[in-house]
């Protein structure tokens, strides 16, 4: 057997823990970019889109078709679709999304994107959230029905699924609510997950939805719209 | 230590078992503060017992003197499992979870073995270290900011950062104190041990 210098072991040992420190945190972070799992959550759906389960939804009219199935806008160009994640009982950050939704709306609407970009609502509480509530709530929401439709999973066993593919975690919180990370989801027009925006930035949502149209002919005019885009949701 | 080193290593084993218990483990991870703040320092705690037997051994010495690796690698571990995304992970997953109590567990143990080794230079250092560290960690978890960890509550990330902080000044005043009473008494202990230095020649 070799004898290593006591101090030459110990300064290769202390390398060698740094070495498999540091390749540790880089490994935790994604290459010390993300401190937590949101933040890694958007990078990866950033960097790849992600293909999402194909479930039955309920809308607030009561329809039932595949949750992101665009069946407003059959047989011409798929749309782009902004999604969110509520339950109608919540209290806190579902109703600034409520908010921002039609602030989404009224944007989409001024500048003519109805047969670009569409608003899904989806409700993680299906047991209470039936169609009607639904409509109830869409109605308080003055949600337009081309522009914005809002679901809830027909099947409740689905939802963990569904929630996992989106890589949101909903948490019980005291007084029946719950908290859960919200963003809003922005799906390209072949229906993958593409980018998770903040939810203070609704422009941004906007925005990603437009850079993520498929290039069409009338593609400069989609651009000429969406350098307009600062001044349409203030 | 009353317990004697046998019982103090059973006691170990015991309390890594019960920390672990499907049951247990699930109702401390249901909350960031007992996941935080009891499995986590419970798992370390436990390692460190398990390993106080083999404290006085001199076999490590060879490679860990004055205990820099061993105290490295502990507060590193220490500092892995205080990141929001490492948290998060070891709810969501299982692998995570045994990666977590497998390391906390090594953590204790080299931590403790490493630290009867340590001049009060280099105990000084890594304290000072792991306490700045979760100071840090504890009062950005209290920023009334947005949710760290998906998997826990605002009000829960709150309580444990200020709980987070309120430990390590704790473990910093005991260690600062102990030492202080040592310096004064003339403690031997606080000097590297004398075998060391055999090794080194």
């Amino acid at each position: 057997m070799i004898r290593v210098q006591p101090l030459a072991a110990t300064v290769l040992v202390t390398l060698g823990v740094a070495l498999v420190g540091v390749l540790a945190f880089a490994q935790l972070t994604h290459g010390f970019s993300a401190l937590t799992s949101e933040t890694a959550r958007r990078d990866a759906v950033a960097a790849v889109p992600i293909e999402l389960p194909v479930l039955t939804g309920i809308d607030q009219a009561g329809r039932r078709h595949a949750l992101f199935d665009d069946i407003d806008q059959a047989g011409s160009a798929p749309r782009v679709t902004i999604v969110d994640f509520i339950y109608t009982r919540c209290v806190g950050v579902c109703s600034a999304l409520g908010g921002s939704y039609q602030q989404l709306q009224a944007a989409i609407q001024a500048r003519h994107l109805e047969d670009r970009v569409r608003l899904v609502t989806v409700s993680f509480d299906p047991q209470h959230d039936t169609p009607s509530t639904l409509a109830r709530y869409a109605q308080q929401m003055h949600a337009d029905p081309r522009i914005w439709t809002l679901m809830s999973p027909q099947h409740a066993e689905q939802l963990p699924g569904l929630l996992g593919s989106f890589g949101i975690v909903v948490v019980p919180a005291p007084l029946d609510q719950f908290q859960h990370n919200a963003a809003f989801h922005v799906l390209d027009g072949r229906g993958r997950l593409a980018r998770i925006v903040d939810l203070n930035d609704a422009q941004g949502a906007l925005d990603a939805a437009l850079s993520l149209l498929p290039a069409a002919p009338s593609s400069p005019r989609a651009g000429a719209r969406a350098s307009t885009s600062a001044s349409a949701l203030t | 230590m009353t317990l004697s080193p046998r019982a103090c290593q059973l006691a170990g084993i015991a309390l890594a078992a019960l920390v672990l218990t499907p049951p247990v483990a699930r109702l401390l991870e249901a909350r960031m503060l007992g996941h935080m703040l009891v499995q986590i320092p419970a798992l370390w705690l436990a390692g460190a017992m398990m390993a106080w037997p083999v404290c006085g051994s001199r076999r490590v010495d060879h490679w860990n003197m004055a205990g820099v690796p061993g105290l490295l690698a502990a507060s590193l571990v220490l500092a892995f499992w205080m990141l929001p995304i490492a948290l998060d992970h070891a709810v969501a997953s299982a692998a995570w979870d045994a990666a977590k109590a497998l390391s906390l567990l090594l953590a204790g143990a080299l931590g403790v073995v490493s630290w009867r080794r340590a001049p009060l230079v280099i105990q000084a250092f890594f304290v000072g270290n792991v306490v700045w560290m979760s100071i840090a960690i504890g009062v950005l978890y209290q920023d009334d900011g947005p949710r760290l960890c998906n998997a826990y509550l605002l009000d829960d990330q709150g309580n444990t950062g200020l709980a987070l902080v309120l430990f390590s000044l704790l473990a910093a005043g005991l260690w600062m104190g102990r030492t202080a009473l040592r310096l004064q008494t003339g403690s031997p202990r606080i000097d590297p041990p004398p075998e060391d230095a055999v090794h080194e020649n």
